[in-house]
């Protein structure tokens, strides 16, 4: 029997919109959620742009979103470089460089990879392998195998961190999602006393998503948008909701309160 | 005192690049001390080499010219290289590949049919892994369901001194983001070792590979139930020597000391 959702985690990328176009029924069921007081987080694995920059990409699609609304593996990355008192080699687009800004990054002694196809060539690609090769550590942004782009599914960090994972021997930290500590990260942003049973998260990668955040506990739901292909709900556990959408989704959380 | 257990050697399959000769990015690389009069030893002695080579940057039989210009004899035939255990693949499975090589090895791959892609054969291709390349064998694994084939899938070689990617890391990027596991043709595929003991004309215990890739050579090797010698040269690194895997059967500075344990038997 699965708790009521108090609270809920949005994906972006594919969930509330694919590049510059919100997803339909997106805004609709964003705005049913805030009008009811329903706390909203969105937990995002974008590493091709900095949240100021996925902020305004937002807004100029139409939805109001706020910088503290966003929950970036970038800006975890970032966190995380910094507790370590790490040097990155950082192989990541102009636009989500600014997340890093005031790192060291001479002398690297780690590998970040974040979504960069102009870094995902040979030459870059051998440079960041033979600093593993030298006793660097691999940190992955995040892991994923694909995501949709206007023009269809488009290869996903994830593999070319495995490039590096394979050549190196080495397994790379990831980041963001499916990492329990992510999900559990963005929950004590959005409020220290929400347990993870008591949230919701919705996305549209199967995997990375939804059985990322129920194995951190969380409740976990396919949107049949964006990355989503069909029969994704029988391939990989079960997810606890399906929804065609997020109008959807926020209606079914809306009518819990009403049971 | 160095020793090789086992059934006495009739026959030799052979790594090329790390065992004959250095990698370089211009010519034809640097003969590895010993390796020339070694193979020469080898003939005298009546003893057979196959040349199992993962080489998928050019033509087998640009292969054997560079091999004769640093001063190698042997015939062109006696190279193995996975564009051919490929082209038996693609003949036999009736499939229509999408490349991803080296321009240099296409020759090796005349006369078949490319046209609506149902497979993706990924080589040691360098400059021409690129993201848009990538994302392009990637849509046909992931939307068009083509088989994935991988000539080799070795991690790195050693070029020009430096250790350099291989094919095998991209092949991994494939398999992970499209769900599927490549087909292996060459090493350390078992298939590819079977097929150098048919030329042979001999058993396993009859033969032992030589290489300086521990997992590709030693490991598949010995995965065929061939011994598995590790050299010393090429990308050996020191780490080598302690592999939480795989445990050659006998480790030597290079092919030279092999032949001298060979010939001593």
């Amino acid at each position: 029997m699965v708790k009521m959702a108090k609270a809920v985690l949005l994906d972006l990328s594919g969930t509330v919109h694919v590049g510059d176009h919100l997803i339909p029924g997106a805004k609709v069921g964003i705005q049913m959620l805030k009008s009811h007081g329903i706390p909203i987080k969105y937990v995002t694995n974008t590493s091709k742009e900095s949240k100021s920059c996925l902020r305004n990409r937002l807004c100029n699609a139409g939805l109001e979103v706020h910088e503290n609304e966003l929950f970036t593996s970038l800006t975890a990355a970032r966190n995380y470089v910094e507790s370590l008192k790490l040097r990155p080699l950082l192989m990541l687009e102009d636009e989500a460089m600014k997340d890093f800004e005031g790192i060291q990054t001479e002398d690297p002694n780690s590998v970040v990879v974040g979504l960069s196809p102009s870094n995902f060539h040979y030459k870059r690609l051998n440079e960041a392998f033979n600093l593993l090769k030298n006793r660097a550590s691999l940190i992955a942004i995040n892991k994923s195998r694909y995501i949709k782009t206007d023009d269809g599914l488009s290869i996903g960090t994830g593999a070319f961190v495995s490039t590096l994972e394979f050549a190196s021997d080495k397994k790379a930290h990831v980041i963001g999602k499916p990492s329990k500590d992510f999900f559990h990260l963005a929950l004590k942003e959005l409020d220290p006393k929400l347990q993870p049973h008591e949230a919701l998260m919705v996305g549209d990668d199967v995997r990375d998503d939804v059985l990322g955040a129920q194995q951190a506990g969380l409740i976990g739901a396919l949107v049949k948008t964006g990355k989503y292909l069909l029969g994704d709900e029988n391939k990989y556990g079960e997810p606890n909701y399906v929804f065609e959408n997020l109008e959807e989704m926020a209606q079914f959380v809306l009518g819990q309160e009403k049971k | 005192m160095l020793e090789l257990k086992g059934g006495k050697v009739k026959g030799v399959l052979c790594d090329i690049t790390g065992v004959l000769k250095e990698s370089a990015t211009t010519a034809d690389g640097v003969a590895i001390q010993g390796s020339i009069e070694a193979i020469e030893r080898l003939r005298k002695a009546g003893i057979q080499v196959k040349y199992v080579t993962n080489e998928c940057q050019c033509t087998r039989k640009s292969l054997h010219q560079k091999l004769l210009r640093l001063g190698f004899s042997m015939s062109e035939e006696s190279i193995m290289p996975p564009a051919f255990a490929a082209r038996e693949v693609i003949n036999k499975e009736n499939l229509r590949p999408h490349f991803l090589v080296h321009d240099n090895v296409l020759p090796d791959f005349e006369g078949i049919d490319t046209d609506d892609p149902n497979c993706v054969v990924v080589g040691d291709a360098v400059e021409k892994f690129t993201y848009d390349n990538m994302n392009h064998a990637f849509r046909l694994l992931k939307e068009k369901k083509c088989k994935l084939i991988s000539l080799g899938k070795g991690k790195y070689y050693r070029e020009d001194g430096q250790l350099t990617l291989d094919v095998g890391p991209f092949t991994a990027a494939l398999e992970f983001a499209s769900d599927q596991n490549a087909m292996v043709c060459g090493k350390p595929d078992p298939l590819f070792f079977q097929a150098g003991l048919m030329s042979l004309g001999l058993t396993a215990e009859e033969v032992v590979m030589v290489g300086d890739d521990i997992v590709s050579d030693v490991g598949g090797a010995q995965k065929a139930n061939i011994r598995g010698v590790l050299v010393r040269t090429g990308k050996f690194t020191a780490q080598d020597e302690n592999h939480p895997v795989v445990k050659p059967d006998l480790i030597v500075d290079n092919l030279k000391q092999l032949v001298d344990v060979i010939l001593q038997q």
